[in-house]
């Protein structure tokens, strides 16, 4: 009875209500790969429309919130080889500039987030991917481990590894 | 250092606060519904279960489990009756034609009897059948090959001799006396003996023939050839292989001259 009645609350599956809880964590999981809001939006829109699909499964599946990040994560990969997202790096990089900040400044501040941008996109691909999730502030080492497919301490690594990286290249183009 | 670190996380900041776009949710659910709604053509019933939590899956199993069992026990009681009608329609026309067609000694044709009108009793009674159960010309064609089915089948009249086959029958059976009496075996032996006998007696009269015939006029070969006309003469009971001109001459009358394969 007791096991029957767990069943029974287990396939409830309300999707407005999936769609309002994770909606924006998977918005910022596609939007750090993608650095657009339009081509997260239409990420997400795909998540659910795979939670639709496979909604018969949706029982056998142990941890949703890391199986719908793992989605969006993959669409978002995907869509990223279709499009470019360096086209969308400079107006980014623009928005993150402050509007008070004066004009020549705030040129020099872009330029400066632009070149940190490319230098990310630079880096290698199991870092890279470590550095963006660590972005989404919701995501700790072991979701991010199970959505890269590695150990947790491989991805403790790769991250220190990325950020490294990163810096010695921003400081040695600085130099230059 | 400072300046890298600084650009890192504060890229690292946009990334994370980024806010989803305004009214997000709604476009996914509205987007979901018309996706769902083209593809199964059951939008009310998708929307019922995105809108009310408290709808089970289960139930909806439960409703398409009862639909399935429904039509299933439709399309047998569909096919029962179908088999029933079938089997009735049948044995309807089985009492048309079995009247109909008394079993005369007339030579016909299965093809012949098909192509023949049904008797106008049976016409009618199926007619009558097919404008009570609308069947149409369908129940007329089936009475007619059923009738074609039962007609009662003769074999062929013989055909005909040809010319050919009369002449060939004239020279297997002649009937030839002589041949009639071979197939005796008594006439046979007497036959056989009598032959034996001529031949003997053939064979016994030529040595001496020949040889008073050689001593009289002795041939231009055995002149020519003394060595081999001498070997023939030393051997006198055998016979020669080749008669001389001489024996030609004096045996005209005898068409037939037997050979040394002929002795033995």
């Amino acid at each position: 009875m007791v096991l029957s009645s767990m069943e029974g609350a287990r396939s409830e599956i309300d999707l407005a209500a999936l769609v309002a809880t994770y909606s924006a964590l998977l918005f910022r999981v596609a939007y750090s790969v993608l650095r657009s809001r339009a081509e997260a939006e239409d990420v997400v829109q795909d998540v659910f429309v795979r939670v639709l699909e496979h909604r018969r499964s949706l029982l056998t599946v142990r941890d949703m919130r890391v199986w719908l990040i793992r989605i969006a994560w993959n669409l978002a990969l995907d869509r990223r080889r279709r499009i470019r997202p360096e086209q969308f790096d400079e107006s980014f990089a623009e928005s993150l500039v402050a509007s008070s900040v004066p004009a020549d400044e705030a040129i020099d501040e872009a330029q400066r987030l632009k070149a940190v941008l490319d230098e990310l996109e630079r880096l290698p691909k199991a870092e890279r991917h470590v550095l963006l999730l660590s972005a989404v502030e919701e995501l700790g080492t072991a979701e991010m481990a199970e959505v890269v497919g590695r150990s947790e301490s491989a991805v403790r690594a790769l991250l220190f590894r990325a950020r490294t990286r990163l810096r010695e290249r921003l400081e040695r183009g600085g130099a230059e | 250092m400072k300046n890298a670190d600084e650009g890192i996380e504060r890229v690292l900041a946009a990334l994370r606060e980024a806010e989803a776009p305004e009214g997000m949710e709604q476009r996914i659910l509205q987007s979901m519904q018309k996706r769902a709604s083209a593809r199964r053509g059951w939008n009310p019933l998708i929307m019922f279960i995105i809108r009310m939590p408290s709808l089970r899956i289960r139930r909806q199993s439960w409703a398409i489990a009862v639909t399935a069992v429904a039509i299933v026990s439709l399309a047998a009681c569909f096919t029962v009756f179908q088999g029933h009608r079938m089997e009735h329609d049948f044995a309807d026309s089985k009492k048309q034609i079995a009247p109909a067609n008394p079993p005369a000694p007339k030579v016909q044709t299965a093809a012949a009897s098909a192509l023949q009108p049904l008797p106008a009793r049976s016409v009618a009674h199926s007619r009558d059948k097919t404008n009570t159960r609308k069947a149409g010309a369908g129940s007329n064609a089936d009475s007619v090959a059923l009738h074609a089915m039962l007609a009662v089948s003769y074999p062929a009249p013989p055909m005909p001799l040809t010319e050919q086959e009369k002449l060939l029958l004239r020279i297997a059976h002649r009937r030839d006396p002589v041949e009639l009496a071979m197939l005796e075996p008594l006439l046979r032996s007497v036959q056989d003996a009598e032959e034996k006998a001529e031949f003997q007696k053939f064979f016994r009269q030529s040595p001496t023939k020949q040889s008073a015939a050689e001593q009289l006029v002795p041939s231009t070969a055995e002149q020519a050839m003394p060595g081999q006309f001498m070997t023939e003469q030393t051997a006198p009971g055998q016979p020669t292989t080749e008669p001389t001109t001489e024996q030609l001459t004096t045996d005209q009358p005898k068409s037939v001259q037997p050979t040394t394969g002929d002795i033995e």
